[in-house]
């Protein structure tokens, strides 16, 4: 896919016309990526605002000890470390490749020309704030008002929903780290649905077998 | 995803520090040591059971699951 033409299918950049797409794209800068690379580092600078094009990435957070707390997953047409472009903090988590991925960088002194020069994106920015403010909001209730099994509950549901848009299969250990937990947690609760009759293992298959009895779990 | 995929436990070579306990508790033998790694070679009889994740005392081998309804 050419730059300009993801550039225009992305919500940031709708509502401008064509030759100031144009004039975008010459500031993007096309990078792929293997499996499991690293984009950016919790508390460096941020010095570039990325688009995803293709793939998924995981933005999360390390403890001191090494536990890893999953804040989102990024795929096709999502933004990344627009927050610490405009606060000029540093960024506030780390990004990885989830999968293979192809993302575009703007510099961030570039993308602010951008929003300086096009208000209409700085409206669009605002509402991708907003989007984000809503998941982290959504994500605090989840982490301090759920059970670890009402959340795996939420979670297995989000995964077989997204169905053939996901980004991969998930092991316990990154159950887990969505979740805010550890493995041994996440086994014995997926051994407590499964013994409740939710869902039933089926070698490397989770299959949900009473969505109506999971939905009220995570509720 | 293809149903037919015969998918495995993943070893992360970089946090595996060759100890052998997934080797030496495999029910199924399907995993030996290589070159002081773990491969799983019978690939066929590995039963999925997630005994080898569950010792594994680096963390390093996890078993990918694909959630669908049902």
């Amino acid at each position: 896919m050419q730059t300009t033409e993801f550039l225009r299918g992305l919500p940031l950049f709708q509502g401008l016309d064509d030759s100031a797409v144009e004039e975008i794209s010459r500031l993007a800068q096309r990078l792929s990526y293997g499996p499991g690379q690293l984009i950016g580092l919790e508390g460096e600078p941020c010095t570039a605002v990325y688009f995803v094009a293709q793939g998924w990435v995981k933005v999360y957070k390390l403890s001191l000890e090494g536990r890893e707390q999953v804040l989102t997953r990024l795929g096709p047409g999502d933004s990344l470390y627009l927050v610490p472009a405009f606060d000029g903090g540093p960024n506030p988590a780390s990004a990885e490749t989830l999968t293979k991925a192809v993302l575009y960088a703007f510099r961030r002194e570039d993308f602010l020309w951008v929003v300086r020069r096009h208000p209409q994106v700085a409206l669009a920015v605002l509402q991708d704030f907003a989007a984000k403010l809503r998941h982290l909001t959504a994500l605090v209730e989840d982490l301090s008002l759920r059970t670890v099994e009402g959340r795996l509950a939420k979670l297995l549901l989000d995964l077989a929903a997204e169905g053939d848009v996901a980004p991969r299969r998930m092991t316990q250990q990154e159950m887990a780290a969505q979740l805010g937990t550890v493995r041994e947690v996440v086994a014995r609760a997926l051994a407590e649905l499964e013994r409740e009759g939710l869902i039933r293992k089926e070698r490397h298959r989770i299959v949900i077998t009473d969505r109506a009895g999971l939905e009220a779990k995570a509720m | 995803m293809d149903s037919k995929e015969r998918v495995l436990p993943q070893i992360n070579l970089d946090l595996c520090d060759g100890c052998g306990i997934c080797v030496e508790n495999c029910p199924s033998q399907a995993v030996a040591m290589i070159d002081g790694r773990p491969v799983i070679v019978r690939p066929e009889d590995c039963a999925y059971c997630g005994d080898c994740e569950n010792l594994c005392p680096q963390g390093a081998i996890g078993l990918p699951y694909e959630i669908v309804f049902a």
